[in-house]
């Protein structure tokens, strides 16, 4: 196995702990804009419009 | 509506961009040109986008589409010119379509596979259409956001609308393959972003999560797949960087999506 490999192969489980963290903020963070978003539709009592209308990600039902 | 105007939030854009990007890279590979994905979906808020890349990419595109969302989805592309040939047609019947055997090079699918009880019938009628490849695509149980959505479900009462636990699964997948005599390319989990999927998820009737910042910040957190400045973005570029970097396992683990690919 030639040195660029093995630099690629260290490289790629170098990447694990950094996206943890990465992870893991993102996770805050996403908490946060849930309260934000709750506590404003409180306040104001007006959701935001989605772009598009929700509906079911499938729409071919069961078969 | 211009293409260019939809905000998929960060999440939708990364998908899209991994996802074709597996696709892509086996359709030239196997020098496929046209392509079926066969039932579009409803994939990050907007309907019938997710081959969009692949029409971006060069490739003659066709989209059988639910009569559900076929205005929404002809008005989307109306404004998009791409390289490749777009055929947007009507179809409510993904087992039994009006496709000749063999009429496209590659036949995938996004989130289909696991809501069919018998999902090998679905394969069958991909493979039967398809001349060269077959993928499906289904939402990874293993992520962190995948057990946190069906909570969700449970605590609104909102029917359970993303298929059975049991085919959602990379084994699952090449089973059906195998049974229908389809040859193993790879498989593997794909959209590896470093923020658990939300799925469908809306924060406040919104599934673009900035909707409740401040103006400031809601523009400039705009995100589109097809949008040269985010495919550019540096961020965009790191993490997909990491994602190819990473070893398989953690993919599988991690991955918002799993993924199947076999040939003829």
């Amino acid at each position: 196995m030639d040195i660029s490999k093995i630099g690629k192969i260290i490289y790629g489980y170098l990447v694990i702990p950094v996206w943890i963290i990465f992870f893991l903020g993102t996770t805050c963070v996403l908490i946060v804009l849930a309260l934000n978003a709750w506590i404003r539709t409180k306040l104001s009592g007006k959701k935001a419009s989605a772009q598009f209308a929700q509906r079911s990600i499938f729409p071919y039902g069961h078969i | 509506m211009d293409i260019f105007e939809i905000n998929e939030g960060i999440g939708g854009a990364y998908e899209r961009l991994a996802y074709s990007a597996v696709i892509k890279k086996l359709a030239a590979e196997h020098g496929c040109r046209s392509i079926l994905e066969l039932g579009a979906t409803y994939i990050a808020g907007v309907p019938g986008f997710n081959s969009c890349l692949l029409a971006d990419a060069g490739f003659d595109v066709t989209i059988l589409v639910h009569p559900r969302d076929l205005a929404e989805t002809q008005a989307i592309w109306s404004t998009y010119k791409t390289p490749g040939k777009v055929t947007i047609l009507e179809g409510s019947d993904l087992l039994s379509t009006q496709f000749s055997e063999g009429q496209f090079d590659l036949v995938w699918n996004h989130l289909a596979f696991e809501h069919y009880p018998q999902p090998q019938k679905l394969v069958a009628e991909m493979s039967r259409i398809a001349k060269k490849i077959v993928i499906n695509l289904t939402l990874s149980p293993w992520n962190v956001g995948f057990p946190l959505h069906w909570l969700g479900h449970k605590l609104h009462n909102k029917p359970w609308d993303h298929g059975y636990f049991g085919h959602t699964t990379i084994a699952a997948m090449e089973k059906a393959h195998q049974q229908e005599n389809l040859v193993h390319l790879e498989s593997g989990g794909c959209d590896v972003p470093p923020w658990m999927d939300t799925v469908d998820a809306q924060l406040g009737g919104t599934m673009t999560y900035l909707d409740y910042a401040p103006g400031a910040i809601k523009k400039s957190w705009k995100w589109n797949s097809v949008d040269p400045k985010t495919q550019n973005h540096g961020l965009i570029k790191m993490l997909l960087g990491w994602e190819a970097a990473m070893p398989d396992w953690f993919r599988r683990c991690a991955a918002h999506h799993l993924y199947v690919a076999s040939k003829k």
